[in-house]
């Protein structure tokens, strides 16, 4: 009985101009999107790629030059995205995927395409992510608002219920049919995907396999929490109308208005620091000393260089730095990257907890918005989020520092106060391999998610509940 | 097979049906007569587990239908006054889709038969629903309530919007059906048809059984007579 309803849900729904229509829109629009996402793709991994390459030849190739300025030409790392970011490209767009790594200085990374971008990209790209995850619920309640409101207008659901069915079983029919429906929409995607993945892009990923199925295993738990809701809104609504109304405005909820909320009042809640305000917080700690830190980090600059500088003419038995056997001055600039680099890590680690906390907040709208938390899943698994991206920056900034060590490195041994020239090339630029980037593992990736699946299951729970108790009460006048 | 013991429902202040006892036997044909809102519909509602009722029992086949509203709904199939079928489909279809709801399977031929005996043209068979008039989709209606071989039937104003041919086609199969044994309850304003094809008749007024009669009993137009004196009350 049960896929007899299925089947004629199926029939009636694809039959349906309007269906016709939508599902032709949106089968459109997910090719565009497809199309757009590997083209972007293909285009920035390529520049990347090229850039990261050039990169490492204008290091290695540059004039000799002594190895501390060596380190003021500096290098770029590039942000390589995984092979899933054609289909979901998170935060890429707002956050910068280049950053120059320099002596004496931190830099934040650059190049976001946001900003190149008109007020249309508030929107956000056209993703496979982003119709599936706005779109695709849309089109759910235009397929399954009056499946039961309307049969209960023209007057078939009295036919029905007078057979003896069971509004279980016309539920878990309904709910099929218009599911085989659906996957109209999603086996091409599935499909598509698979062949990008497999054939189409240029990257590796570790893990390809099992994210693929992951994001729809997500993508599939959101889409039922959808179709439970709409059929049971349905279920309880006295007409067609009214369900529609109820569901469209809870649809505008959940993907326009509360997303938009949510990051705002995340924003108020655990505020951000300012450019300027950062960097001169850094500076001044940098100046006066870390307070609560151990050791000489707690000291003014002033005091902990000389400190250092006493430990080492004992250390070398001598009175004064022109009879060190080592270069003071570049040994003097190092103390002064590690000291910075340890009080950065600090004030970039507040400013990732920040992130972190504003994260988790947005990302406890979920409950009454089940497309943010599949949103944040969606993002984690493709590798677009902000796990991937904090990797990216902190990885960046280790590179530097050992950039400069290297650099530095190379001074304090070859040169003396007495005999402080020292020009170097390739042999000593080779000494800094270039910069890679290892993405997290999938467990990585997930770490932090828990909340995000615990709510997106419950949203299906809770979904499927409502709808059973919706057709258990269901009236046929 | 339908029995009404003291049916009463109640929509606060209005009473809709007033301790209402009724039996329908295998065989026999009950029709229903009163005025608007004297409570027919209500009672086949109350049969077909639509409504609740305030007290007593509505059973089918022995069984107290809001006791157990699906196990009673395999023995009775339901014609109402409107027919509303799914438009995306034809009729074929349409019938294929109830009967196999109802639990039973037929080869195309045999829907074919049920649509043909009915009066529905073979033209209209593969036709969609949409194009369909009312009296069409009261054919199919029929054709639905045939398929289930149902041992009772409940019709709410059958033959609304049949033709005169259709109507006459209809109190045949109806007559068919009694003579196989099946308990039918039809709720009608058509006293005509009522005293056709009806075993028994009685007459609702105000939520009441006020009269009951034998079919064999009385002319058609001591019928008339008496349907329009209880009318006057």
């Amino acid at each position: 009985m049960i896929m007899e309803i299925a089947r004629k849900e199926f029939v009636c729904l694809i039959r349906d101009g309007r269906f016709k229509w939508a599902i032709g829109i949106m089968f459109l629009l997910l090719v565009t999107s497809f199309v757009t996402g590997y083209q972007r793709y293909e285009s920035l991994h390529s520049i990347r790629e090229a850039s990261q390459q050039k990169n490492s030849e204008q290091w290695l190739n540059q004039d000799r030059k002594n190895p501390h300025t060596a380190a003021h030409f500096g290098n770029y790392a590039y942000k390589p995205q995984g092979p899933l970011a054609f289909f979901d490209n998170g935060i890429t767009n707002y956050a910068g995927s280049v950053i120059w790594l320099e002596a004496h200085k931190t830099n934040f990374a650059q190049n976001r395409p946001a900003q190149d971008n008109g007020a249309v990209s508030r929107f956000g790209d056209l993703t496979p992510a982003m119709i599936l995850q706005i779109l695709l619920p849309l089109l759910i309640i235009l397929m399954g608002f009056s499946a039961f409101a309307g049969e209960r207008e023209s007057g078939t659901l009295r036919q029905v219920m007078s057979l003896g069915v069971s509004s279980r079983a016309l539920l878990l029919g309904k709910l099929l049919g218009t599911s085989a429906a659906i996957a109209l929409i999603i086996v091409p995607v599935v499909a598509i995907t698979t062949l990008v993945l497999g054939f189409g892009l240029p990257a590796d990923s570790s893990h390809l396999g099992e994210r693929g199925l992951l994001l729809l295993g997500f993508y599939l738990i959101y889409t039922l929490a959808f179709l439970l809701l709409t059929l049971g809104v349905s279920a309880i609504s006295r007409t067609s109308k009214g369900a529609l109304i109820t569901l469209i405005s809870f649809w505008a909820m959940a993907t326009f208005i509360l997303p938009k909320a949510a990051a705002d009042i995340s924003k108020m809640v655990v505020p951000t620091p300012t450019y300027s305000e950062f960097y001169h917080l850094a500076r001044q700690t940098s100046l006066k000393g870390l307070e609560g830190a151990k050791g000489l980090l707690a000291l003014p600059q002033g005091r902990h260089i000389e400190i250092e500088r006493r430990n080492l003419l004992k250390k070398y038995n001598v009175k004064s730095v022109q009879d060190l056997p080592i270069y003071w001055v570049a040994y003097s600039m190092q103390i002064m990257e590690e000291r910075d680099y340890s009080i950065y890590q600090k004030f970039l680690g507040d400013l990732r907890r920040i992130f972190f906390r504003q994260e988790a907040m947005q990302d406890r709208f979920g409950l009454v918005s089940p497309m943010i938390s599949l949103r944040s899943l969606s993002m984690a698994v493709a590798g677009t989020g902000l796990v991937d991206q904090e990797r990216f920056n902190q990885t960046a900034q280790d590179f530097r520092i050992g950039m400069i060590r290297a650099m530095n490195g190379e001074l304090i041994e070859n040169t003396t106060m007495k005999d402080p020239l020292y020009i170097g090339g390739k042999e000593v630029f080779s000494k800094v391999k270039p910069y890679q980037y290892s993405e997290p593992t999938l467990s990585e990736s997930l770490e932090g998610q828990r909340m995000n699946i615990a709510i997106l299951l419950a949203w299906a729970i809770v979904s499927a509940v409502f709808a059973f108790v919706a057709v258990n009460r269901l009236r046929v006048q | 097979m339908l029995e009404a013991v003291e049916l009463r429902k109640e929509y606060g202040q209005n009473v809709a049906i007033k301790g209402l006892n009724l039996s329908v036997g295998p065989g026999e044909i009950y029709c229903m007569l009163g005025a608007n809102g004297a409570g027919k519909t209500t009672t086949v509602n109350c049969f077909l587990g639509f409504i609740r009722p305030t007290s007593g029992r509505a059973m089918i086949n022995g069984i107290d239908v809001q006791e157990n509203p699906i196990e009673t709904k395999k023995y009775i199939a339901y014609i109402p006054e409107n027919v509303m079928l799914y438009k995306n489909m034809t009729g074929l279809e349409n019938l294929r889709y109830f009967s196999r709801l109802g639990g039973h399977d037929y080869e195309e031929a045999e829907y074919r038969r049920l649509l043909d005996r009915c009066g529905l043209q073979q033209a209209a068979v593969e036709q969609h629903i949409g194009g369909y008039s009312k009296g069409m989709r009261q054919k199919v209606g029929i054709a639905i309530a045939l398929a289930k071989q149902a041992k009772a039937i409940l019709l709410d104003e059958p033959t609304s919007g049949l033709d005169p041919k259709s109507s006459n086609e209809f109190s045949e199969l109806l007559l068919e059906l009694k003579g196989s044994g099946v308990a039918i309850l039809m709720v009608t304003h058509d006293l005509f048809r009522a005293k056709e094809t009806g075993t028994r008749l009685g007459i609702m007024r105000q939520g009441e059984l006020v009269r009951e009669m034998n079919a064999d009993e009385v002319s058609h137009t001591e019928v008339e007579q008496i349907y329009l004196q209880e009318m006057q009350y």
